[in-house]
């Protein structure tokens, strides 16, 4: 498996084309040449002068498997599937990517993720394949330092409310592998989605406890119109405990009619998040992004 | 007559101001875009030297490749948040995100990182023919598609400050160094002739919260 420090610097091409910009330069004399990469066709070489640090990748769980069981890849999609517990997740297999799909050069392998939700490139289906991704690469893991040198990448193969199929790409983000969730039982997660809405003031609508490979969540809760005096971070950091004791966390916000107001989500194993909001109910839960 | 019409210019104007000070909880964005906006991609060293973010706010210093056309960008920088998460990715970590166009964005939250170091962010088209645009920075990377290929594409960097109705407090700084933008067949490009820009949409309401500095030669400048 590749690291993923060397994603992002291909470290010899770097300094093979600072060597050609170099020697370009001097020959032409031209002072200040801005031009770095002279093939002109990698971008994923870095020019001249990038910065070398990558950060630290976190660990979000309480317990941590130091080895994986290093399953291969069609046993840890079987095992994932048939646990997870949704039945719009049909299908997952590992594939070389090519450069348009986004294959980086020296990239590892992607899972493609096969959803049948109608749903397009929305909240839902991406966390779902975030949440496959993520159990896979743990489930093939032996003893990567990330999930993401296991599995590079994942795209989710899914029908938009067309019917049209859409490919949407997932990336990854940098996390320790192998961590360990306290996953209490579907019954206490369940009945703490409820305290939690008792405590918040609003109204359970449906809870559904998924098993990529501990526990996740995904959870509908009807909010009163009007203001409210607690933010999405708030309502999110209460059901999953700190540490976190779920790998993942669907919320979604809905009106007294049914009209949806927020969709948030979080993968731990990836690690990712996703926002959907209607018009100004980011500013009422206090939601942040980009 | 002319009196008249000027009064209730006055008074409409009056209103849609108070109205967008009154609704918008905000976004700040401060920083510089390319002029040339032909642009495959771009790339900067991104650094946070401090962020103090308000109560429920989020702070960051990030590079972006975004197409003017099809309203679609790719985001990777650094964060901290108080009390808040970017995109539900958590405070004091590297960040990739995209934006596909209406209210849906998607991180993928990369290490921790360290104020007053560079991290060097990118986002470009996977090939000269894709319409997709990969971020990357630190580990943590993140597609997204709809960049056409005959779109106005641009790149930016900027200090941004994300909820809240009210500026970071004690004046926060960052650096961007050796910003670039890639163009296919070239390679990658100082940005020379940027534009210095102070938001908009809401964020207007508060900002601007940063002041932005000159160019140096390799394309890098302070936001203080």
């Amino acid at each position: 498996m590749s690291t993923n420090s060397l994603r992002t610097r291909p470290s010899r091409k770097s300094a093979r084309v600072l060597v050609l910009g170099t020697v370009l330069g001097a020959t032409t004399g031209i002072a200040g040449l801005a031009v770095a990469d002279i093939s002109g066709d990698d971008p994923w070489v870095p020019p001249p002068g990038a910065a070398e640090a990558v950060g630290t990748p976190d660990q979000l769980s309480a317990q941590r498997d130091e080895a994986g069981p290093g399953l291969n890849a069609n046993d840890a999609v079987a095992q994932t599937l048939r646990n997870l517990g949704d039945a719009s997740v049909i299908s997952a297999n590992i594939f070389q990517p090519t450069a348009e799909e986004g294959a980086i050069p020296e990239s590892g392998p992607w899972l493609n993720i096969r959803i049948d939700s109608n749903q397009g490139d929305s909240i839902r289906p991406v966390w779902l394949g975030q949440l496959v991704q993520g159990a896979v690469a743990d489930e093939m893991r032996t003893d990567e330092a990330t999930t993401s040198d296991v599995l590079d990448g994942a795209q989710v193969v899914d029908t938009d409310e067309s019917g049209k199929s859409v490919t949407i790409p997932l990336g990854h983000g940098a996390v320790v592998g192998g961590q360990e969730f306290n996953s209490p039982s579907d019954a206490l997660l369940t009945d703490r989605v409820q305290k939690v809405a008792d405590k918040f003031g609003i109204k359970v609508s449906s809870v559904e406890v998924l098993h990529p490979l501990d526990s996740a969540l995904a959870a509908t809760f009807v909010v009163s119109d009007g203001k409210v005096d607690w933010t999405i971070t708030q309502l999110t950091n209460a059901i999953e405990g700190s540490p976190s004791d779920i790998e993942g966390l669907y919320v979604e916000l809905v009106s007294p009619s049914g009209d949806p107001l927020l969709q948030a989500s979080r993968a731990l194993r990836i690690p990712g998040g996703g926002l959907w909001f209607a018009d100004g109910q980011d500013d009422r839960f206090g939601a942040n992004h980009g | 007559m002319r009196t008249w019409r000027r009064l209730v210019l006055f008074l409409a104007a009056f209103a849609v101001s108070f109205s967008a000070t009154a609704a918008w909880a905000g976004i700040v964005k401060d920083g510089k875009k390319t002029m040339n906006n032909h642009v495959d991609g771009a790339a900067a060293n991104v650094k946070g030297n401090s962020f103090n973010p308000r109560n429920g706010q989020c702070v960051l210093y990030s590079v972006t490749t975004t197409s003017e056309t099809s309203h679609v960008h790719v985001e990777t920088g650094v964060e901290r948040c108080d009390s808040s998460t970017l995109d539900e990715c958590d405070s004091g970590h590297l960040f990739a995100e995209r934006w596909g166009g209406g209210s849906i964005y998607h991180c993928n939250q990369g290490g921790t990182f360290s104020n007053g170091t560079a991290y060097y962010g990118s986002s470009f088209r996977n090939t000269s023919t894709s319409t997709t645009v990969t971020g990357s920075i630190g580990s943590a990377s993140i597609p997204q598609s709809g960049f056409g290929l005959s779109d106005t594409v641009t790149g930016r960097t900027w200090a941004e400050a994300t909820g809240g109705s009210a500026c970071p407090t004690s004046n926060p700084d960052g650096h961007f160094g050796h910003w670039d933008r890639y163009l296919y067949g070239t390679g990658w490009i100082t940005v020379s002739d940027p534009w210095s820009y102070h938001t908009g949409g809401p964020g207007e309401a508060y900002g601007p919260c940063w002041t932005v500095g000159p160019s140096n030669s390799n394309g890098g400048y302070d936001v203080y």
